[in-house]
């Protein structure tokens, strides 16, 4: 069953803090879209292995080589804040 | 009385060149400056593929043939899903349902020469995360991505452990095996080891609510926090308190563990099969070519020292504790055996037989005692020392010989730790050689004795302890040439004969 506590731990695991009305919105979408969802529920699947893998292959593995990436600073201006050469994000605990 | 049950899991980083899925350097922590070994891959960033370490594939076989693991000929790679700020990509790829090793186990070799069995459930690989730096006063964080994506052991064993120092010997001994194969570093205080114990009590059969307990980086503590979870569960299940099933943080200033983050539950992480990954075949078959790196592990050595080398539970424990030290040893007594074999040429190594329990005990004292002070005071390693095993053995067979009493030996072996010279030209050019001729001892003793007929009449007179003072002039006299066994046993023939 979906109901707001299950929302209420979505939106921490997914660390979004959500306001009281926004709760009850998600809630009575979050339904519906599963209820949508569960259609797929009606196949029959019972004759289908489940599919993990769709290229066939398998041990795909490089040496231990090393191959070193030159372009830090690139990647830190990629990053909307940086800091001494240190990504910077919002702490979310 | 409660009794506790012990679970482990223990996380070690593996010696590669590179990460477990991008080519950028693994510098296990020797990085000092942030976000230098990163790449696309290992940032998370859209569009790219992880490719899986060969290596690291081959040294998670190897420990699991060396904790005698199952293999099961298939497994895969699933992505954990979790947010925090060291993850950069919203999950960490790991090995849910289908580990690389499974249903080993460990024993541990007890002073009775029994041993005790830890069986291990599970060795999967995963990547390892970034560091976090705080910033004080504000809610952001700096991340350094340095260690993200580098390969990481997990090692999950069943509940078997009762007691917090079989816990310590555990990690210890699983130290010395990654050493032994030289697949990590498996320095505690460094992270390259990390151990989270799982801690419950109960009266009864039935388990208690366990506990976890995190950052514990070194052996003591591990220890440490384990005794005090035993107590604090106990006192609290004794005042009628119920125990909250949670993670527990180890505070090493006041020696106490406190509760952290409720942890999420493992559906929370919605574990999914990795689909960049392709799955691994024919793990049987790579398993059973690796078996032939596996070298003596330090069970059986140490079984081996025991019982062939004659050796003292505690000096075989000792002597097998490092890879280096214990094949350092071998080496001397090869040489030892080879220097008895060629000097008493007889059938079968009758001779070795004879004096090896002798030999080895005189070369185990020595390197555990004086070698260890020298290795210690001068902060040098086993593997850096100057003295081959040779000139040890060399060393060694001229203190059974007698060719050097036990002060100069330690000058002596001073002087080859210093200088790496054999010990017999040191002997000669340092006049260190104890004196065998029986004229030249004499008269040492004979010019000491004159030269103190006071302390010669106390001792007849029955102040036994005299006789020291007269041992220490003699060895005084002959710069140490002369031992003090050798010059006490001689005085006292000469008082005795003059009364």
């Amino acid at each position: 069953m979906f109901n707001k506590e299950v929302v209420e731990h979505i939106s921490k695991l997914s660390r979004l803090s959500l306001k009281d009305q926004d709760i009850e919105v998600y809630t009575v979408q979050f339904s519906k879209i599963l209820d949508y969802i569960n259609k797929l529920n009606e196949v029959d699947t019972s004759q289908v292995t489940p599919t993990f893998q769709v290229t066939g292959l398998t041990n795909i593995e490089r040496d231990d080589i090393l191959c070193q990436s030159e372009s830090r600073e690139a990647f830190l201006d990629a990053a909307p804040q940086k800091q001494d050469g240190l990504f910077k994000v919002k702490f979310t605990s | 009385m409660y009794l506790p049950t012990i679970g482990l899991e223990i996380h070690v980083q593996l010696k590669t060149q590179t990460k477990l899925f991008c080519s950028c350097k693994n510098a296990s922590g020797a990085d000092k400056t942030p976000n230098v070994n990163v790449c696309p891959v290992c940032l998370g960033h859209p569009g790219t593929l992880p490719v899986l370490n060969h290596s690291a594939v081959d040294l998670i076989l190897k420990l699991g043939l060396a904790l005698n693991c199952e293999i099961p000929n298939f497994s895969k790679f699933d992505r954990k899903n979790y947010f925090y700020p060291d993850l950069p990509k919203g999950y960490q790829i790991s090995q849910f349902d289908q580990p690389i090793a499974i249903n080993g186990h460990l024993d541990l070799l007890n002073k009775d020469k029994t041993t005790k069995r830890i069986r291990i459930q599970r060795l999967h690989l995963e990547e390892d995360a970034g560091k976090l730096l705080h910033e004080e006063g504000n809610d952001n964080a700096l991340v350094d991505f340095n260690r993200a994506g580098t390969p990481l052991i997990e090692l999950v064993t069943y509940p078997d452990f009762h007691s917090a120092i079989d816990v310590k010997t555990f990690c210890q001994e699983l130290q010395l095996i990654v050493r032994y194969l030289d697949i990590s570093n498996a320095d505690m205080e460094k992270g390259q080891m990390r151990c989270e114990v799982n801690v419950s009590v109960s009266k009864t059969d039935k388990l208690g609510t366990k506990v976890e307990v995190k950052n514990l980086n070194s052996f003591k503590v591990v220890e440490k926090a384990v005794d005090y979870e035993i107590n604090r569960q106990s006192r609290a299940l004794d005042n009628n308190e119920v125990i909250n099933l949670e993670t527990r943080g180890w505070d090493d200033e006041r020696l106490v563990t406190y509760s952290q983050r409720s942890k999420e539950e493992s559906h929370d992480y919605r574990y999914f099969p990795e689909p960049d990954l392709p799955p691994l075949k024919d793990l049987q078959t790579r398993s059973q070519e690796l078996r032939r790196y596996i070298t003596e592990l330090p069970l059986a050595k140490r079984y081996r020292f025991l019982m062939e080398y004659e050796l003292s539970y505690d000096t075989a424990y000792l002597l097998t504790n490092d890879n280096d030290l214990s094949n350092y040893v071998e080496q001397v007594i090869s040489e030892l055996q080879a220097w008895v074999n060629s000097t008493h040429p007889g059938a079968d190594n009758e001779n070795w037989d004879h004096v090896k329990g002798k030999l080895i005990k005189t070369c185990a004292n020595w390197l555990t005692g004086e070698l260890f002070r020298l290795l210690n005071l001068n902060q040098v390693f086993l593997r850096d020392i100057k003295i081959t095993p040779e000139n040890f053995a060399e060393f060694i067979l001229l203190i059974h010989q007698s060719k050097v009493d036990t002060s100069s030996a330690k000058k002596l072996l001073e002087i080859m730790f210093n200088s790496g010279r054999d010990p017999s030209s040191i002997l000669e050019e340092e006049n260190l050689t104890a004196i065998d001729d029986a004229s030249i001892i004499d008269k040492y003793i004979d010019e000491i004795i004159v030269a103190n007929h006071q302390t010669i009449l106390d001792y007849k007179n029955g102040k036994v302890n005299a006789i020291n003072f007269l041992v220490g002039k003699v060895m005084h006299l002959s710069q140490g040439r002369i031992g003090p066994d050798l010059a006490r046993k001689k005085i006292i023939d000469k008082i005795e004969i003059s009364r």
